[in-house]
């Protein structure tokens, strides 16, 4: 996705417009650390404060997406050091598998996605919030490198080496 | 494809395309609503707007500010100079000291200039050396320094006495104080109730003795009987 000019960005500057543009995406950010849909939701409530709380700063804003994706990432990331593992969404898991498979394998289906959300957490931090950005399809390689103050090849390394890494862990778990 | 990444592309597709709640946006606009009401609130007075509608800012504050705690403070030292002068030049009325031997008072005129600038610190190790109690300066500050204390109380005047006196329970004679005829014959009631309870206790500190009395009386009066009996009978 283009990033979008300044003249775009000076544009979204009227508050209805960014909660209709970016909420949808800062709330799928979220969700995808915090796997609680209420969490989630806080998450973006707080972000688009923080931009009325900074509204002054809005104009000298480059890329408006990347500022909004950074800030309800940090906040979902304070979120996570707050909220206990056991209040991560349980079901997220079993929803995702019975609407693939059929209702007898739903159970051994959930069970291996539970793993890999599992072995997604146990990834080192860099490696998992690029592999979790770069689900986003309205997030760009330039903007996850923006957001995570990295280059874009290493954006793309630690893209291949989280896949790699997860691959790795979740055959040798099914293994064992 | 790998079953295993097609697990890790379903999750991440599932990730990304997770359905927003109903509503969102609604709960963000009045959240946001709310807080930029809170921050409407808090938005600095007019004073606050006018100064920071200063282009120099802070920086134009402080040199206000500095002069302004310089005035207040020239203002303190002057008025506490007044006041030192104003306390050696008074005279010691007191009725106490008015009959003190002139040479323990000391006269405002005597006082030094160096005397008034003298801080605290130094008035108080001045106070606190053995000393102090013969210096003459140290005997005038003393008195200059002394806390002042209120008046004694005066008499109550009589009718004060007397309200009071009224209001204490349990003593009638006070009470009738108020009513001349009452008092009377209150007096009057009292003095005899006293005389009866006088008359009471010396009768009975005088009965027993009467009652002796009486019985040393019966007894030695068979004995003259008999006696005159006795005498009686050789002349029958």
């Amino acid at each position: 996705m283009a990033v979008p000019s300044m003249q775009e960005v000076r544009s979204e500057t009227d508050l209805a417009a960014l909660v209709e543009t970016y909420s949808t995406l800062l709330f799928r950010v979220a969700h995808s650390i915090l796997r609680n849909r209420g969490e989630a939701e806080d998450v973006v409530q707080d972000a688009f404060v923080r931009v009325i709380e900074n509204r002054r700063k809005l104009p000298e804003i480059r890329d408006l997406r990347v500022w909004l994706v950074r800030i309800a990432w940090n906040l979902a990331l304070d979120r996570t050091r707050r909220i206990r593992p056991d209040q991560l969404d349980a079901g997220f898991a079993e929803s995702l598998a019975a609407c693939t498979v059929a209702a007898d394998q739903a159970l051994d289906e959930a069970r291996h996605i539970q793993a890999v959300l599992r072995e997604m957490d146990r990834l080192p931090k860099p490696e998992r919030a690029v592999l979790l950005l770069s689900a986003m399809n309205e997030i760009s390689t330039a903007q996850i490198a923006d957001v995570l103050g990295k280059t874009e090849s290493a954006v793309r390394a630690l893209l291949f080496r989280a896949r790699a890494r997860l691959r790795q862990r979740l055959e040798k778990g099914s293994r064992a | 494809m790998n079953p295993t990444d097609q697990r890790m592309d379903r999750l991440l597709h599932a990730l990304s395309t997770e359905p927003v709640p109903e509503g969102l946006e609604q709960r963000i606009s009045a959240r946001v609503a709310q807080r930029t009401a809170e921050l409407d609130e808090s938005r600095p007075s007019k004073l606050g707007a006018i100064l920071q509608a200063n282009p120099l800012g802070p920086y134009a504050i402080a040199p206000a500010a500095l002069t302004v705690m310089a005035a207040v403070c020239l203002l303190v030292f002057a008025h506490s100079g007044v006041r030192q002068t104003t306390r050696l030049n008074l005279p010691t009325t007191l009725p106490g000291r008015a009959t003190a031997p002139p040479a323990e008072l000391v006269p405002a005129s005597s006082v030094s200039h160096s005397t008034l600038a003298m801080s605290v610190s130094r008035a108080s190790s001045l106070l606190d050396s053995p000393s102090s109690q013969q210096d003459p300066d140290a005997i005038a500050l003393n008195e200059t320094l002394a806390p002042s204390h209120p008046a004694p109380a005066l008499p109550l005047t009589a009718q004060e006495a007397l309200l009071l006196r009224s209001t204490r329970r349990g003593q009638p004679m006070e009470v009738a104080e108020l009513d001349t005829l009452l008092e009377a014959a209150l007096m009057n009631r009292v003095t005899e109730q006293r005389r009866a309870s006088l008359r009471e206790t010396i009768q009975g500190l005088l009965g027993p003795l009467a009652t002796a009395q009486a019985l040393t009386s019966d007894s030695t009066q068979p004995d003259d009987s008999k006696t005159t009996a006795d005498a009686d009978s050789p002349t029958r």
